[in-house]
Parts: C-alpha cells; sequence; structure tokens
C-alpha cells in the first residue's frame, strides 16, 4: 500500500497565533506624527572625530528619498512644532525605522540610539516647551550577516530609503501582550518545551487572542488577553523545570571588522548610551561592558555621556569586566604583549574609576594561549571568560563550562565557557538551551547566559528586559537572575564548589587559518614586539646616563599597537580599509620606536643571553642580499646585553662543494629535488639522514572554507594539492667563507615564489628565504617538512615556554588539533637529536603523523577580496639539531628574531642579565616612574633561584610591590617581574 | 577613469566589505566587476548611481556604470 503523507495545508493554531501576533504588532504604536522638515548632511569618516563632508551645508530630505552613501555617515536636523495632541501625553516616544546606525540628540541633549535592532527613543525626558529639535549622527553599517530581524536585513546597503521621522505613543497593553506572545511564540516553536506545555500554551493563547477584535484592535482589549494569559498560563504551575541561569546583559562589540577603528568610536557611544537609557527606564537592569579602549574614546570624543557614564558605574549598573586594553586575539601576542594588554586596561581602571577589574572578559577570542593563566593571575585577574569552545568547535564538545584552568606554569583560574552564544536576545528557549547544554551541573552553580547584540555593539533591548521580567512568572523556565557579572562569578566560582581543572590551552576548534591570513600584519607585529623590548631597554641604560625616559611616548605607541591586536585584526578577519589603517598603524608606530631606539657605531647585543652564531649582518659591501639588505653572515660573539666581536668572512668557498642537485657542506651531504626540495640531508656529524618524504618543499592547496574564509582552514585542506611548477631549477649562485647560497623560482599560473637556500660552514642552521609575487586566490601555501624522526610530540614555541601537542590521531581531540599556532620555533625531537624550524613571522604549524608543515601564505576573499595580494619576502631557519634543550633552541630562536644592533656605548647593571638563568623579556621604567622594571621568562622548564646582592622589589604585572628579598624562586615557566 | 574607480570609489565600497573595479569601457558604458558584498547586494544599482553622480562631478562625465557580479559569493548557490 502507497504511503501516502498528509500535509495539513490549512492554518494550524500555532501559525493563527503567530499571524494575530503580527496585526498586534503593527498596533503598538499610536498615531505617527512625522517630523518636518528634516535636513540632512551626508560624509565621509577620516578619522574618529572628523568627517570630509559631500555637501557644504544641510539639504531637504524628504520621505521616499535615497539617503547615505558608500561608507557614508549621515547627520540629520529637524526643528519643528510639538505635534499639539502629544502635548498632554506623558509618554512620548521619537520613532526612527532604520537600517543603519543613529545617535539621537532631543533638544541638546543625548536621548539614545536607533538602529536595526530598535527604532524608539523615550522622548518626553528631553522635551523642555513646544518646541523639539532633532539631531542624528548616523553610521550605516551593520555586519552583513546574521541579524535577527529580516526586515532590516534585506534594508541592508550602503544606500538606504528614508521613511521619515516621528513622534508617536506606545499603546502600552497592547506592547506589552506582545511581549508576552513573543515568550509564548518562542515556546510554542523552539522545540524546547515538553508537549504537554506546548499544547497547554496554544490552547489558551488562541483563547486569550480571541478577545480581541481585530478590526479595531483596542488598548481594552488587548488588557482583557493579558489578564487571561496571567491567569490562566502564567498562573498554571502544573510544568516545571530545573536548572538556575544567570542573565547578563552584555554587547560584544568589534574594534574594527565590517568597519574601521574610527567607527568605533560611535558604535561603542551608541551601544553605552542605548544602554544607560534602558537602566534610567529598568531600574534593575544591569550591564557589563569590556575594553579600556572604549571608555577612553568615550571619554576623549563624548566627555558628557562619559560623565554620565562614571556615576552608572559608581551605582553598580554599568558594570566594567575585561582587564584588558582590548579584547585581542590570544593566539598570535606575545606574553609581553598580553601583559601591556592587562597593564595599560588596568591601570585606565584604577585610574578613572578607581578599581581593578578582576575578570577577563574575551567571549568571540579564537582560543587562549595556555600561557594566559599566569598574566591573568599576576595582573589582579581570578576569573576569566571566553565563550567560543562551546559554541564554535567543529569537532569535540569542550567538556566545561564552570571549571578551574591552569596555565602552563601552574597558574590557575576560575574560567566560565558560557554555554552557548554571547549574544543572545533572551529568548526562554535560548535561556533553557543554556541549562541543558551546562555540563557542570554536579558543582552545584549557575550557568551563565549572556544576553544583548553584538559584534557592533547594540546591546540589549527594551523586549529583552521585559522578558526576563517575565520568567519567574513561568515554571517551566529555570529559576533566572538577572546579576552583575561579577555577582556571577563570585558567587559561583569559589572555594565552596568543587570544580574540575583543564590543565592546558583552549584550543578553538575552528578558525586555524587566523593564524596566517594576513601576514604582513603577523610580520609587523612581531617585529614590533621585539622593537619595544629594544626601545624600552635601552631608554632604561639612557636613563642611567641622564638621558629622560619617553615614557609617555612609549605608552602612546604601545596603546596604539595594542589595538591592533584586537581579534578581528591581527587575525586578519576583517575588510580592505581596516587592513590599510593597521599597516598605517605600524608604520607611524615603527617609525617613532627607530627615534627612539637611535643607531651608533657599535654592535650591540639586545638579549641576555651570551650569543655565539652565524649572523647576517647588513653591510652595504656585502655580497649577500636578504631581505632587501646587503650585508653578509659573520659569526659573532657577544657577551649578555653586551657588546662583542664579529668575524667578517674571508673568501674561501673550499668547504662547499657543489655538483649539480648535490651539495656537500662541513656539516651535511645534501641532495636537492630541482622545485629546491631536499631528497636527502644526511648529517655528517651525527651520522644520520634527517630526510623521509617530502622536506622543504612548498605545497599549494586549494583553500575554500566557506563563508569564513579568512577564518578557517577545513580539515581536509590536503585532498586537493595544487600544481606548482619550476620556472627556475635549484642551482649554486654564490658562496664566501661562511656562506652557500642556492636559488630556485617556483610558479603557478599567477604567482612565482623564489627561495634562497643558504648553508653554512660553521652552523647546522638552513636559512630559506622567500621572495614571493603572490596573486591567487582560495589559496594556502605550505612549507612541508616529513623528517626522519619518530617522535609523538611537536613542541612549539609559546613565547613564554613551550607547548606540546601529540602529533598522532588517536582520538577525535587530536584530530581537530590539525593546525596550531606557535611563536618562534617549533620541534620535533628523538631523545638525542631533531630538527627545529625556526621563524620571524610566521604562526600557523600544521601537525600531523609524519608531516610538519609551516603555513606561509593564504588567498582569502571574505571580508577582504584584497587579502595577503602582492609582494611578500620573509626568511625561517631549518635546524637539525643534536642533543639540544628548547631552552637553546628558544635561544636561537631569539638571535634570529632579536639581531644585533648599532647604538652607543652603554651599560648594564648586572641584575639585568640574572646569570642567564631566565631570559630578559622586558625592561622598563615603572609606569609610576619609581624604580626600574625587569621582567624575566623561565624558558627551559625549570626550577631555580635568582640570588641578587641586595634587596629587590618582587612585583605582579600591574608593577604594584608584592614584597622584598635578595633572593627569588622560581619554577618552570614562571614570568618573575622586579623593581630596582 | 579606471585610476578614479579603483582608487578613490572602490575603497570607499571597500568600507562596507564590497569591492568594484573597472573592467573596459564602450562610449559612456563603464563595465565594472562587482566582488565581496556588492556581488550580492540588493541595492547595487542605487549605489552605482551615486558612484555616476560622483563621476559626473569628479570627472564632468555622464557615464553608466554595468556591474558584472562575480558569483558565487559564499553561501549563494
Amino acid at each position: 500500500m502507497a504511503h501516502i503523507k498528509v500535509i495539513r495545508r490549512s492554518m494550524r493554531p500555532e501559525e493563527y497565533i503567530e499571524l494575530r501576533y503580527g496585526w498586534l504588532k503593527r498596533s503598538v504604536y499610536g498615531k505617527m506624527y512625522e517630523l518636518s522638515p528634516v535636513y540632512i548632511r551626508q560624509a565621509h569618516q577620516i578619522s574618529e572625530n572628523e568627517y570630509d563632508y559631500y555637501d557644504e551645508d544641510y539639504s531637504l530630505l524628504k520621505n521616499g528619498d535615497i539617503y547615505y552613501t558608500p561608507d557614508g555617515s549621515a547627520f540629520l536636523h529637524c526643528e519643528c512644532q510639538l505635534p499639539e495632541k502629544l502635548k498632554d501625553e506623558s509618554d512620548v516616544y521619537f520613532y526612527f525605522k532604520t537600517a543603519s546606525e543613529m545617535i539621537v540628540k532631543i533638544n541638546g541633549q543625548y536621548a539614545g540610539g536607533v538602529d536595526p535592532n530598535r527604532d524608539r527613543i523615550l522622548a518626553s525626558p528631553f522635551i523642555k516647551g513646544d518646541k523639539i529639535l532633532i539631531e542624528t549622527e548616523g553610521f550605516n553599517r551593520s555586519k552583513p550577516d546574521d541579524e535577527r530581524n529580516p526586515e532590516t536585513l534585506a534594508r541592508r546597503g550602503c544606500r538606504q530609503e528614508f521613511t521619515g521621522l516621528y513622534l508617536t505613543t506606545v499603546n502600552e497593553n497592547i506592547q506589552n501582550l506582545c511581549y508576552d506572545l513573543e515568550i509564548f511564540t518562542d515556546i510554542i516553536s523552539s522545540g524546547q518545551f515538553p508537549d504537554e506545555y506546548v499544547n497547554l500554551v496554544i490552547s489558551r493563547l488562541d483563547k486569550a487572542l480571541n478577545l480581541i477584535d481585530y478590526d479595531n484592535i483596542t488598548e481594552e482589549d488587548a488588557k482583557k488577553a493579558i489578564d487571561y494569559i496571567e491567569e490562566n498560563i502564567y498562573a498554571d504551575k502544573t510544568y516545571r523545570s530545573s536548572g538556575k541561569v544567570a542573565l547578563i546583559g552584555h554587547s560584544h562589540l568589534d574594534i574594527a571588522y565590517y568597519w574601521r577603528r574610527i567607527h568605533a568610536v560611535q558604535k561603542n557611544m551608541r551601544t553605552v548610551l542605548i544602554q544607560m537609557r534602558l537602566m534610567d527606564k529598568y531600574p534593575d537592569f544591569r550591564y557589563a561592558h569590556t575594553q579600556a579602549y572604549t571608555y577612553e574614546t568615550l571619554e576623549k570624543y563624548y566627555p558628557e555621556v562619559f560623565e554620565e557614564l562614571k556615576e552608572k558605574i559608581k551605582e553598580g549598573r554599568f558594570e566594567i569586566v575585561g582587564a584588558m586594553y582590548v579584547e585581542p586575539d590570544c593566539n598570535v601576542p606575545s606574553a609581553e604583549s598580553l601583559i601591556r594588554q592587562c597593564l595599560y586596561g588596568q591601570h585606565y581602571f584604577r585610574e578613572k574609576f578607581g578599581f581593578t577589574v578582576d575578570s577577563c572578559f574575551l567571549p568571540d577570542v579564537f582560543g587562549n594561549s595556555w600561557i594566559l593563566p599566569q598574566i591573568l593571575k599576576k595582573s589582579g585577574v581570578n576569573y576569566f571568560i571566553s565563550n567560543k569552545m562551546s559554541t564554535w568547535n567543529d569537532t569535540n564538545r569542550f567538556p566545561h563550562n564552570n571549571f578551574i584552568w591552569k596555565g602552563a606554569d601552574g597558574s590557575e583560574v576560575y574560567a566560565c565557557v558560557p554555554p552557548t552564544h554571547f549574544i543572545t536576545w533572551n529568548e526562554p528557549s535560548q535561556v533553557i538551551e543554556n541549562w541543558e547544554a551546562f555540563q557542570d551541573k554536579h558543582t552545584d552553580t549557575e550557568t551563565l547566559s549572556m544576553f544583548g547584540y553584538g559584534d557592533g555593539g547594540s546591546g540589549a533591548t527594551d523586549e529583552m528586559i521585559e522578558l526576563m521580567h517575565r520568567f519567574e512568572k513561568l515554571s517551566v523556565m529555570p529559576k533566572t537572575r538577572h546579576i552583575t557579572c561579577k555577582e556571577f562569578l563570585h558567587e559561583n566560582l569559589n572555594e565552596e564548589h568543587k570544580f574540575d581543572v583543564w590543565d592546558g590551552e583552549l584550543y578553538l576548534e575552528m578558525h586555524r587559518g587566523t593564524f596566517t591570513t594576513k601576514s604582513d600584519i603577523k610580520r609587523y607585529n612581531r617585529k614590533l614586539e621585539n622593537k619595544f623590548r629594544l626601545a624600552e631597554l635601552l631608554s632604561v641604560a639612557r636613563m642611567n646616563k641622564g638621558v629622560a625616559y619617553p615614557a609617555e611616548k612609549i605608552k602612546e605607541l604601545y596603546k596604539k599597537f595594542l589595538v591592533n591586536q584586537f581579534h578581528d585584526i591581527l587575525p586578519g578577519s576583517h575588510i580592505t580599509p581596516v587592513f590599510r589603517d593597521a599597516m598605517k598603524d605600524y608604520i607611524e608606530v615603527e617609525a617613532e620606536l627607530n627615534s627612539i631606539i637611535g643607531t651608533g657605531d657599535i654592535l650591540f647585543n639586545p638579549l641576555n643571553i651570551k650569543r655565539n652564531a652565524v649572523e647576517f649582518i647588513e653591510d652595504e659591501n656585502g655580497i649577500f642580499t636578504r631581505e632587501g639588505k646587503k650585508g653578509c653572515y659573520c659569526i659573532t660573539d657577544f657577551s649578555p646585553l653586551s657588546t662583542g666581536s664579529v668575524s667578517a668572512p674571508d673568501t674561501d668557498t673550499s668547504w662547499i662543494k657543489t655538483d649539480g642537485l648535490f651539495a656537500e657542506t662541513p656539516k651535511y651531504f645534501v641532495k636537492f629535488n630541482p622545485d629546491g626540495s631536499f631528497s636527502s640531508l644526511y648529517d655528517k656529524e651525527l651520522e644520520r639522514e634527517w630526510v623521509d618524504g617530502d622536506f622543504n618543499k612548498l605545497k599549494i592547496y586549494d583553500d575554500r572554507p566557506g563563508n569564513y574564509d579568512a577564518w578557517d582552514i577545513l580539515p581536509d585542506y590536503k585532498d586537493k594539492e595544487l600544481p606548482l611548477s619550476v620556472s627556475s631549477e635549484l642551482k649554486f649562485i654564490k658562496a664566501d667563507g661562511v656562506t652557500a647560497e642556492f636559488s630556485v623560482t617556483q610558479k603557478t599560473e599567477k604567482s612565482a615564489w623564489e627561495r634562497k637556500i643558504r648553508f653554512f660552514r660553521n652552523s647546522r642552521k638552513i636559512e630559506v628565504e622567500n621572495i614571493v609575487d603572490w596573486h591567487e586566490s582560495h589559496k594556502l601555501m605550505k612549507a612541508s617538512f616529513n623528517c626522519n624522526i619518530l617522535s609523538r610530540e611537536l613542541t612549539c614555541d609559546t613565547s613564554a615556554g613551550f607547548i606540546k601537542r601529540e602529533m598522532h590521531r588517536n582520538t577525535t581531540w587530536q584530530q581537530a588539533r590539525f593546525e596550531c599556532c606557535h611563536h618562534k620555533w617549533f620541534d620535533i625531537s628523538e631523545t638525542d637529536a631533531g630538527i627545529a624550524v625556526i621563524n620571524d613571522c610566521k604562526y600557523g604549524v600544521g601537525v600531523s603523523e609524519k608531516e610538519i608543515t609551516l603555513s606561509l601564505l593564504r588567498a582569502t576573499e571574505r571580508p577582504d577580496p584584497l587579502s595577503d595580494l602582492g609582494q611578500h619576502n620573509f626568511t625561517f631557519i631549518i635546524l637539525p639539531h643534536g642533543n639540544m634543550s628548547y631552552a637553546e633552541i628558544n635561544n636561537q630562536a631569539l638571535f634570529f628574531n632579536e639581531p644585533l644592533v648599532k647604538t652607543e656605548k652603554l651599560s648594564f647593571p648586572e641584575e639585568f642579565i640574572a646569570k642567564e638563568k631566565l631570559i630578559l623579556q622586558s625592561a622598563k621604567k615603572a609606569e609610576n616612574g619609581d624604580m626600574t622594571v625587569l621582567r624575566f621568562c623561565e624558558t627551559k622548564g625549570a626550577r631555580g633561584t635568582l640570588k641578587f646582592k641586595s634587596n629587590i622589589k618582587v612585583l605582579n604585572l600591574l608593577e604594584d610591590i608584592e614584597y622584598e628579598t635578595d633572593t627569588v624562586e622560581y619554577k618552570p615557566f614562571e614570568i618573575i617581574t622586579i623593581g630596582i | 577613469m579606471k585610476d578614479y574607480i579603483n582608487g578613490t570609489l572602490s575603497p570607499l565600497l571597500q568600507g562596507d566589505g564590497g569591492y568594484i573595479e573597472y573592467i573596459e569601457e564602450n562610449g559612456d558604458e563603464i563595465k565594472v566587476l562587482a566582488r565581496g558584498e556588492c556581488s550580492k547586494c540588493g541595492k547595487l544599482s542605487l549605489c552605482l548611481n551615486w558612484c555616476e553622480e560622483r563621476i559626473l562631478k569628479d570627472k564632468n562625465r555622464r557615464v553608466k556604470l554595468i556591474p558584472v557580479r562575480k558569483k558565487p559569493f559564499f553561501w549563494d548557490k
């Protein structure tokens, strides 16, 4: 018998409820009084508070006109009489339907904001007398993809149709009935609630809505329906839920993403203003806001709103969360950068508001380095919050929500990875979904659910708060509390509860391409991290010679640099103008740092470790050109933080023997392939072969991860490797007494990739310089290394020690971790030998059982069609080694990253050197000017003691004095800060 | 015209995640490649009208911009 599927084509009861809900929404507003005349002035924003205006003056804007321009701002102005019939109304609203983002002033006062998520502002408190003056400052931007409201989504675009400014009233009963209906239509349609309860709601809601005459919707009928719902649905406690959920108001604000940093000033202002106006209306409303930078911009560009904000903060209603200066990427920045994020963030909060923030609030970052717990703990932060791992992992469910996160050095912070997204609109289904997804119910703690629109700011709405106020009447909901983030953290994450411990990095199983996308940004980030260190170190030494320390200048430069570590800037997930802004900032910061660093006649070792290596020394007469600079490779011999000797190479080239694709050096027998990869690298000293498969081979892959183009690399990216032809076969170019250089060029249809491969007479390292003309689309280029090494672990530099990651694919956890972030080096080793690869600007490393790959370049198109296109020039080092500690590998990487510099004669006290036991990560003048701050990092994974001649001050990372001593005991990977 | 479209107008559209690029001109008709958000934007014709006004104002030429949308753009089928 054939099965015939029966489809009910007539309207189901729940559909009829939805239909009537739509009719009611249209009756929320009373009569609309259009305001006129409206004048407009359009502009292009060119800095935080500067505009290029398209017109000399304002011009008339009529209902139905097209307004806004590409990348445009619009200023509206309307002054008119208050409509007679509204004069006696207690609550008059300003109404403006727009897909743009508008800051609204009424009669000269900041009244609120309208945007795709809200279309009205309570105007009455700002109306005095008969006249009304509306001034709006608008920005036509919202991220194009995932907003809730399809109506405004359809309105998106560089140009908009103006539909008029209005004053109106709200029919409170109809509005309240709509809030009830929002709750119950969500309960009916979400599938999150028991069928029996849903049926009860449908049946009783239908009866309530039957009390209304839809040909003439009145407040009186709406009240009858509200009363019916109150008595027959809210009052029915037959169905009960368990659970307890803390509801935290928040708006995620990307400082740059589909908009530039300059636009975030207004986005932030609008967001803050809207939340403060909600607090005026709803006394119980609390809201959490991050990033010291956003508070700074508000203070600078909107001082009167900042003053109002200070009051709200004092009252405990507007809450500062997140100790950091911005919400940075937490993979690529070095330990010192993350420390500065905390230092400058916390010092700003202390200076302006008088307290230290005890949370790190990073809802959207793409994974978190293992070095963070220590940095947070020593920066006054006990709590860490980040959402991504629970909602975005593509393979494994992160097993905890409320837990303890243990860092590489053993430091522990309380951590919360909320079970659901950081952008929700507080629907009942979202709250119950949060509770059901909560995996630490056994801890008897609340789970955290954030509500508020975000990414481009905006935050909570009236509706979200109204829904929340109804939750306690719903027995079918978990118990909810609307509290501050601090209350949630302190009342739940404490010693009264027993939590599981996560000991390791918080790896995000997604967005693995962000270690590589926008290589120029990554390159500048590393380069400037090192230049900041150098500038501060030299300035401290000069301070001892009476030269003023440029404290304010360094702080200003650091802040400009730290903003560019924001988690949609440094990872590369942004539009073209954001990239241009970042590069402009980097160029300016570098120029200023160069002027602080200065120059001189003496070569100086800026590291507190002995330096004996083969290094490139710039020299106009040198026979080699490396990254555009002429010079030669010399044997250097330098004491820590001191001058030393450089042995110039002689012209004896007898040490290198080449014959076609074969070469012999004092260290190796090398067999090349024509494409520059090695078919054999035999180590003469260690008597072993290093190569087992493709080695130093360029591989280009089709790289189409879908919508998250700039963000993701797919697990199966290796399935489609593309041809890479050889346009100029590997050949010997030249040599001197130290260096032998080979060259090879490969190409695709659109790109050329030259490699200079250099071997050294006195060093095991092999240098590979890449000179690239890159014009690809959706491609990923990697350098592949198949080593003749039996190892199950890949060891990666974290910038403050190292982390070991399994190379096997035994479980889904290893399988998902196929692309990781590393810093200066990675290494695979057997007991007595291994190979390290050292870089000065790359972060992505591909991990598999056999093949390790260094990710070199991508060519993504969304959000930036020009991403990574153009010229690139970078170098990495292959370092086969014998029994070498990770600390020694790290030292080699430091030599490569922090070259010798030319300066005047300088001297440093012996405290700076710390007997070479620890790496001097930073030397600077204290922010309060009282002392010199030295920061050391343990990189060996060893315990030890530092003994000083006299007492020094032990500091936390905020430069607070903790105690004085002449002996400091340190543990593996510990960061020690002292004041002298 | 090529420099003006690629160097002056396109950066404005890039500010919205869009991108246009001069392809060729035939009399007063100029073909532009629309990429990124422009490739799927429902308001593109309005936006190009504005670009035409800018060209008239800045380059004193009355032109018609003909978009060639580069598809697919991610979720576009």
